[in-house]
């Protein structure tokens, strides 16, 4: 292996779902993340919030999230900038669904 | 092997393994300091591999059961059930729940209850209502997880009312309401890190007859469960990992230790203790619950000195009803025979506390103890004497003839003046039941335990039927000391010179009346010390069922006469170590 990436990469993200970031789509970025070794941290930038692990769905919904929030994501390692190019991309894609639930029914 | 030293509370020895219960702990605190939380409450003590391997195969059982919820129920059961399966693979909360089996050394149990229980914290303080609301989400994993980790279906959530056979409870201290928790079919001994001989819990746990050592110190509740070891609870030891040869020795080295002494089976009393002169000393035996009426039985004793009715009732989250006292009453009065039994009133105030009455420090009436209590409370008072006025009128209708007196003690009287002011209570009970108290052999006795009613000895006893010295708290009153504090060496045995010549001062006042005194507490149970009881004028003495075979064998080796110039030179002495030295002088001299 090469050297790690030590310098942390951010990245700002808006939260596009309008239900905010609930056990769903926390779900859906537990998965995402959870792909790539770097370890990423997120920070909600909109109201006061830890800054938590985003591997972690319990964790993640400490950010307390809405729709329209700005959360700040932190990546460390080799990956970090991949990891976080996917995560936004799933963060500011709003709404959410998956393939085999086409419905839009708001899961808190 | 590691070794403990302590003060040992309560005789006998134990071999068990140790089960630790941290009783200040809580979810207080999240993330940053997280407290370790009690543990213990699985029903076998096993290695963190072990339970760790236990909590997985729980957590596998539960996501395996609500991921079939997700095929089988509704969309939204089948999201919720989903999102569930999410939080129990959470990888924070897999690794917290790790690093406590793993670090904390947590039972899987106590693991998923201080895990979940940081997290629903967590939620719970939360601002925004649709997150915190996941807290009842965790809660509800929590519960499901605890269940299938539980799996003996008389758990309680209360680790002390729940252990392994032949358990070693490692504890910082011991209040009453533990020890009537206590599962007694599975305790083997206690060990304590603080505590003290003379506090109520230790008492209460002698008369069950479990071996208790205190001040062991902080140490020891770093122990582990599962860990074995050898609790010496006359030595006052604890022996973490006793090699085979030190199990054995310490099993066979004292036979008359309690756990092992065999009491005859029956009638209930044995004959009654006495001195080579033939002067004897009625030795009563303590009760504090039903359940150890049968001791009591089985130990010889010449009746009962103290019935401790507070403990008696102390599982109740109302007061006892007159009823339901009679009843108990009677069933220990029938299970004693024609041997006396002296029923002391509630005695409430200081550690002993019952939920059925409150205290409130607010209007003065916190730090009221004994019969002042009962003053503020008249009808607590007036129920329990009538209770015991039916059952002892329900007795002789059924034909159950009694020569022995049964005495209603009034607790820590302080002036006289409070025994002429229950006398008047009581006496307007008894015209209501129209009963005659001099007919039914009932007795009105005080209790002697503060240094105040000792120095009005004479005057206490011209108005009651006789007095009992409970010599516990009258040391503690004597010392200014505080029952549950450490530092209570001085006057721990009770066989300071100050109390010794206290209870020579009660005996004199009730002699002065012809009265009898009775006296219960540490000094009694000390066999060593019976000759010296006896030659102080103590005419009986009140021990745990388990001590009664042990001091009525103290005695038949000396004379009176021996026994009183014995006393003479204790009252002399100047310290405990003296009269300690003395003691044991004077039962070797006379052993050979």
């Amino acid at each position: 292996m090469d050297e790690p990436a030590v310098t942390p990469i951010e990245r700002m993200v808006t939260v596009a779902n309008p239900q905010g970031i609930h056990m769903r789509i926390g779900k859906e970025i537990v998965r995402v993340a959870a792909r790539y070794a770097a370890e990423i941290r997120a920070h909600n930038l909109s109201r006061p919030s830890p800054e938590v692990n985003v591997k972690s769905i319990l964790l993640l919904m400490q950010l307390q999230a809405h729709g329209g929030h700005q959360l700040l994501l932190t990546a460390t390692g080799n990956d970090a900038a991949e990891a976080l190019s996917a995560l936004a991309e799933l963060i500011e894609s709003a709404p959410v669904t998956t393939a085999s639930q086409p419905s839009d029914t708001p899961t808190p | 092997m590691k070794e403990y030293r302590g003060v040992a509370a309560s005789p006998g020895v134990a071999l068990g393994i140790a089960r630790v219960i941290v009783q200040d702990a809580g979810h207080a605190s999240v993330g940053s300091t997280r407290v370790p939380s009690p543990r213990a409450a699985t029903e076998v003590s096993m290695t963190p591999a072990e339970e760790w391997r236990r909590l997985e195969e729980a957590r596998r059982e539960l996501a395996s059961a609500l991921r079939r919820q997700t095929t089988e129920g509704s969309q939204p059961a089948a999201e919720l059930f989903d999102a569930h399966v999410s939080i129990l693979e959470d990888t924070t909360l897999v690794e917290m729940l790790q690093e406590a089996i793993e670090v904390e050394r947590l039972s899987a149990y106590d693991a998923v209850k201080s895990v979940f229980g940081d997290f629903a914290a967590l939620f719970s303080a939360l601002d925004d209502p649709l997150f915190a609301a996941r807290a009842a989400d965790v809660r509800d994993l929590e519960r499901q997880l605890l269940a299938l980790l539980a799996t003996d279906e008389d758990t309680s959530h209360d680790p002390i009312a729940y252990l392994p056979p032949g358990a070693i409870v490692v504890m910082r201290d011991l209040v009453p309401s533990d020890v009537v928790r206590l599962d007694a079919s599975r305790v083997a001994g206690i060990a304590l890190a603080s505590g003290s001989p003379l506090a109520h819990g230790s008492i209460l746990a002698r008369s069950m007859g479990i071996p208790v050592v205190c001040r062991l110190g902080e140490e020891i509740l770093r122990l582990c469960d599962g860990d074995e070891c050898l609790l010496d609870g006359d030595g006052g030891r604890l022996i973490l990992a006793p090699d085979a040869a030190t199990s054995s020795i310490q099993y066979t080295r004292n036979p008359s230790d309690s756990q092992r002494v065999t009491v005859p089976t029956s009638p209930v009393q044995s004959p009654c203790a006495y001195t080579a002169d033939r002067v004897p000393l009625p030795t009563l035996a303590n009760l504090n619950t039903l359940d150890e009426l049968a001791l009591v039985q089985r130990s010889g004793a010449d009746g009962i000195g103290l019935l401790r009715t507070e403990f008696l009732f102390a599982r109740h989250n109302v007061e006892p009803t007159v009823e339901e006292q009679t009843t108990a009453y009677v069933e220990i009065l029938i299970a004693l025979g024609d041997a006396p039994c002296n029923v002391r009133a509630f005695d409430l105030g200081g550690d002993k506390r019952v939920p059925w009455l409150q205290m409130h420090p607010d209007h003065g009436d916190g730090a009221l103890t004994g019969i002042r209590l009962l003053f503020a409370r008249p009808q607590v008072l007036r129920n329990q004497y009538r209770a015991l006025l039916r059952a002892i009128a329900s007795l002789a209708g059924e034909g159950v003839a009694r020569t022995a007196p049964v005495r209603f003690l009034l607790p820590m009287v302080a002036v006289p003046e409070e025994v002429d002011a229950a006398l008047a209570m009581l006496a307007e009970v008894e015209a209501e039941e129209r009963f005659n108290r001099e007919a039914a052999l009932l007795e009105i006795g005080a209790m002697i335990e503060i240094p105040s009613a000792a120095l009005m000895a004479s005057e206490i006893a011209a108005r009651c039927d006789s007095m009992s010295i409970g010599s516990n708290d009258l040391a503690q009153f004597l010392f200014a000391g505080d029952r549950s504090q450490r530092d209570a060496a001085v006057w721990a045995h009770g066989l300071h010179p100050a109390v010794l010549r206290t209870v020579a001062l009660i005996c004199e006042g009730a002699r002065s009346q012809a009265r009898p005194v009775s006296l219960c507490g540490e000094i009694a149970a000390n066999p060593l010390a019976t000759p010296l009881l006896l030659g102080l004028g103590v005419s009986e003495v009140s021990v745990t069922p388990t001590t009664v075979p042990l001091v009525k064998a103290a005695l038949g080796r000396y004379t009176l006469e021996e026994c009183q110039t014995l006393a003479s030179i204790a009252l002399a002495a100047p310290d405990t170590e003296s009269v300690l030295q003395l003691l044991n002088d004077f039962a070797h001299g006379k052993n050979v």
